[in-house]
């Protein structure tokens, strides 16, 4: 019995190490994979760098572009922004060329749902910068003419439409990805609803006298200036 | 295409017609009443000039199912001419944003090539007020502006409006003293749609727009800019009281944008013209000045106030891109003042469009919130205009507008170290 015992334990140890020796290459090829990657994104960075400040790629970007990227990158300058996603990319390269060769050693598919996921998540960056972008410019136009209008509570309301586009955007991020996706929608239609019915409770209710004394005051209001004063 | 072939179809027309001096155009289609009464004041007006010319009155396309040309029984005598013929200019399509009693580049696009094709001496436009309003066109001024195209002394002849105090107050706060300051010509309405071209202005007004379409597409021509650039001849003639423009419906930040905007553009476009010039000189004026009644109403300025400190007490952080930090400093002590003791330093207003100016070039931030963002500061020049008419009178206006202009001339090394330096730190 004992014998049996030992063999049975000899045989498990050399799955063991075999599996072990079968991976072993493959953990060591990802290794090499992100170092070689890391050593080539610092240096295809290093010459972006030099190239974008030769051309004057950030007095460029801010002269000609809509969109000011120092609001939604800490990196603050175009060409920081530019040579850390290329940096990055590389290194995102080989971490899938990494786990492309510890995947044929592991012969499942975790390769294959890597580059899905990836792709996935440059999608969802995107979602993100142009949520923040849109969401930024919505505030912006709804304070600005709400100043105008003069509304008291403009930024009051830019800062709410602000964040219902940051909200919206980051559901659809996490929806996305597949982020606890059922929590993030009945999250979202919650929060969405609460937010409406809490508005059309305050106009309804708390602000009944609030409203009456406006129309009240609108009916009753001397000529505005503008009949005086002309612009043009 | 059509527009094409309208021009086409002038250039037959015109051998048929002969040589031409001077085309007349109307900026809308007329009713007949109105088309009749402005040939019977083109007959009278024909009769004031110095010397005879042929004349051929333009008239948009739309019309020209209504009006064939020439008019049947409408063939006026005009002294020293021949028969009074009419031509059809392609008229564009209004847009639906705009202020409708703006002329467009598309128009003056049509007009100069028309005339130019015709060989004209000169255009002369009669804008909204005087085309399509009988009571307001005479002889007098007909021949005011008329004149100076068949004498050939002049280029470009722009209108100079009789105003109340406290009308055409976006003129008189940026258009004028920053057109002055640019290119140093004392044009007071630099806006005004009752002008006439000489031939040496048709070819920029023609080709111009051509070369860069997406740009030009219905933008607010700047005639002064384009006469100073060449160094053209310009002159103003006094064409009395204008009715005050329609603002109905019209928002005052949508009225700054499609006013303001184009000079603005107008300045990136010259940059290396207008950095040149320094200091402004009088620029000829004819016809007799009309003097104006006292107001019979102060202005309250509270809403204009409120709405300048609203904007403060909001706009701070979008200032903030614009403005350098001392205009902002100086901001924040305005909006703590009582309207009665309201005042904004014309050098600060100057800066302040000078900035705007430099926003609008550098896009800081979007160019349609940078207009947004100039209205609570524009009102707040209002409020502080209006407290010192108030207090000095009629007389001191024109006065007034001389002292904001010469403020603009002394802040223009501001605008040029801004100009040329943006990225320098500016306290």
């Amino acid at each position: 019995m004992w014998e049996q015992v030992h063999q049975a334990l000899r045989e498990s140890l050399h799955r063991a190490v075999f599996k072990v020796a079968t991976l072993l290459p493959g953990v060591l090829a990802l290794v090499v994979a992100l170092l070689v990657s890391i050593l080539i994104g610092w240096i295809l960075a290093a010459i972006l760098r030099r190239i974008l400040i030769a051309l004057r790629f950030d007095a460029r970007v801010e002269r000609s572009g809509v969109v000011n990227i120092s609001d939604w990158s800490s990196a603050k300058t175009p060409t920081f922004l530019a040579t850390r996603i290329v940096f990055w990319a590389t290194v995102v390269a080989g971490l899938f060329v990494g786990i492309a060769a510890l995947d044929a050693s592991l012969s499942s598919g975790l390769s294959a749902y890597v580059v899905t996921y990836i792709s996935k998540i440059v999608a969802a960056v995107l979602l993100l910068i142009v949520g923040a972008i849109i969401a930024r410019f919505l505030s912006r136009s709804v304070l600005i003419n709400g100043v105008n209008m003069n509304v008291q509570h403009a930024r009051l309301l830019s800062l709410g439409v602000k964040w219902l586009v940051l909200v919206f955007t980051a559901a659809m991020v996490l929806d996305h990805l597949g982020i606890a996706r059922g929590i993030v929608d009945l999250g979202f239609g919650i929060l969405f609803g609460g937010i409406v019915l809490a508005l059309a409770l305050a106009v309804g209710l708390g602000s009944r006298d609030l409203v009456s004394r406006s129309l009240e005051r609108d009916r009753h209001k001397t000529p505005p200036d503008e009949d005086v004063v002309r612009h043009f | 295409m059509a527009e094409m072939e309208t021009l086409q179809e002038s250039k037959q027309e015109s051998s048929e017609i002969g040589p031409t001096d001077l085309l007349l155009a109307i900026p809308a289609p007329p009713s007949s009443d109105t088309l009749a009464a402005t040939v019977a004041k083109l007959e009278e007006a024909c009769g004031l000039l110095s010397m005879p010319c042929r004349l051929l009155l333009a008239l948009p396309a739309e019309t020209s199912q209504e009006i064939p040309a020439p008019l049947p029984g409408m063939e006026p005598n005009l002294p020293g001419t021949s028969a009074l013929h009419f031509v059809n200019y392609p008229l564009p399509p209004p847009n639906p944003g705009a202020i409708p009693w703006i002329p467009n580049a598309a128009m003056y696009r049509a007009l100069c090539q028309l005339a130019h094709k015709l060989n004209a001496r000169g255009c002369t436009v009669l804008g909204t007020d005087l085309g399509c309003n009988r009571d307001s066109l005479t002889a007098e001024k007909l021949t005011l502006l008329m004149g100076p195209a068949i004498e050939g002394n002049f280029d470009l002849v722009m209108p100079l409006y009789t105003t109340q105090p406290l009308d055409d107050l976006l003129n008189k706060s940026i258009l004028y003293p920053l057109t002055r300051t640019l290119y140093g010509h004392r044009i007071e309405n630099p806006l005004g749609n009752e002008l006439q071209l000489s031939s040496k202005m048709f070819p920029p007004l023609s080709a111009g727009a051509s070369q860069d379409s997406t740009r030009a597409q219905g933008r607010l021509p700047w005639l002064a800019t384009v006469a100073a650039n060449r160094n053209l001849k310009i002159c103003q003639v006094r064409l009395g009281t204008r009715r005050p423009s329609s603002s109905d419906g019209i928002d005052l930040s949508d009225a700054l944008a499609q006013l303001a905007g184009p000079l603005f553009l107008d300045m990136e476009d010259n940059a290396a013209f207008w950095q040149r010039i320094r200091g402004s000189h009088e620029v000829p004026t004819f016809g007799a000045a009309e003097t104006l009644s006292e107001p019979a109403e102060t202005v309250d300025v509270r809403r204009m106030v409120d709405a300048f400190q609203l904007g403060e007490s909001n706009l701070r952080d979008i200032w903030s891109l614009i403005l350098p930090p001392v205009t902002l400093l100086e901001l924040k002590k305005l909006s703590r003042l009582s309207p009665d003791e309201f005042h904004m330093e014309d050098a600060l207003w100057a800066r302040i469009v000078y900035d705007f100016a430099l926003a609008h070039r550098l896009r800081n931030i979007h160019r349609a919130h940078l207009f947004g963002a100039l209205t609570p500061l524009y009102l707040g020049w209002v409020a502080s205009y209006a407290v010192e008419i108030n207090k000095s009178g009629i007389a001191a206006a024109q006065q007034r507008m001389e002292q904001l202009a010469r403020a603009y001339e002394s802040e223009k090394p501001y605008l040029l170290s801004r100009w040329r330096w943006p990225d320098r730190f500016h306290p």
